[in-house]
């Protein structure tokens, strides 16, 4: 469910034409540390997202990210939040984290969360915009959005 | 009574001519109602077929994202419309993911899903239209969405011309 989730982002957020190779360049979605999504993950290996076929690349350590649009950040690596965040410096990275305790302490773009056993999301807003990502309106009605400006 | 024989050639030129009046008549009045249905269907289906389009656009991300309240928020929109009966959401694979159902509207209104309604649709019964869209997301149908809307505005209509 999860793994579809972070495809699906991917249908509902724009990230400046730059940060592509060219106009058939991959859509790029990274996964720092442990992988929990297994196969779900490979499924989505090849799908098109807005005319872009999907990419995945692990990383296992933060000194190994890469450009990516899209960073799904383990439970694992958590504790490594910041030092990733730094790592981006507000590059247009959709950052995203799984069951974070406090999003808007974390600076990330989205977090997991589980209400009534049911996988739901938060946004944070201001963390997009400072990346520069634009976030449909139709994404963000289904998700808790705050608004939070980390210092 | 006199035979139609006996009457003046005046008379009977009269006669014939307000009958034909009269024949003219019916068929105008006629040819008009006839056409005020057809415009009436014709503007029902065309905003019909808007407002399921719009629902639609409005649910792709609770659709995609399994959000059943937000979608249902999404379709409440019309209760503004007072000729929406019923209205459901359908996934991909044809379960009701959503509903709506106009206050004090009868039970059981909500449409049928079928496998042909999941394209461009629409259908007239006797006493409602039933009209369905895809839902689309870059170019894939993710879910459909199916409309009811009574035809109270055309009976009234015709009751008044009949």
């Amino acid at each position: 469910m999860k793994a579809a989730f972070l495809y699906n982002f991917a249908n509902f957020s724009e990230w400046p034409e730059a940060t592509f190779r060219g106009s058939d360049a991959p859509l790029i979605v990274g996964i720092l540390g442990e992988d929990p999504f297994g196969h779900h993950l490979n499924a989505l290996k090849g799908q098109s997202v807005n005319g872009r076929t999907l990419e995945i690349k692990h990383f296992t350590k933060t000194e190994d990210i890469i450009a990516c649009h899209i960073l799904f950040i383990s439970s694992q690596q958590q504790k490594h939040i910041a030092q990733v965040l730094e790592t981006l410096k507000d590059a247009p990275v959709l950052t995203v984290g799984n069951e974070l305790e406090e999003l808007r302490l974390s600076g990330c773009i989205i977090n997991f969360v589980i209400v009534k056993n049911k996988i739901r999301f938060e946004i944070n807003r201001a963390s997009a915009e400072r990346a520069g990502l634009d976030i449909s309106s139709q994404l963000l009605s289904v998700a808790t959005v705050i608004n939070h400006n980390r210092e | 009574m006199r035979r139609f024989g006996d009457i003046s050639i005046e008379h009977k030129l009269k006669a014939l001519l307000l009958l034909t009046s009269i024949v003219m008549l019916l068929f105008a009045t006629a040819a008009f109602v006839a056409n005020d249905i057809i415009t009436f269907r014709h503007a029902l289906v065309r905003e019909t077929t808007t407002l399921a389009d719009v629902i639609g656009i409005n649910s792709t991300a609770a659709l995609t994202f399994e959000d059943e309240k937000f979608a249902e928020k999404t379709l409440a929109a019309l209760g503004a419309v007072p000729h929406v009966l019923s209205a459901t959401i359908h996934t991909q694979d044809g379960k009701p993911f959503a509903r709506y159902q106009r206050h004090g509207a009868p039970e059981n209104v909500t449409p049928a899903y079928s496998v042909q309604s999941a394209m461009n649709a629409h259908t007239f019964h006797n006493d409602y239209l039933e009209l369905s869209r895809p839902i689309m997301l870059h170019g894939n149908v993710i879910g459909t969405v199916s409309i009811r809307s009574d035809l109270r505005e055309l009976q009234t209509y015709l009751q008044r011309a009949a």
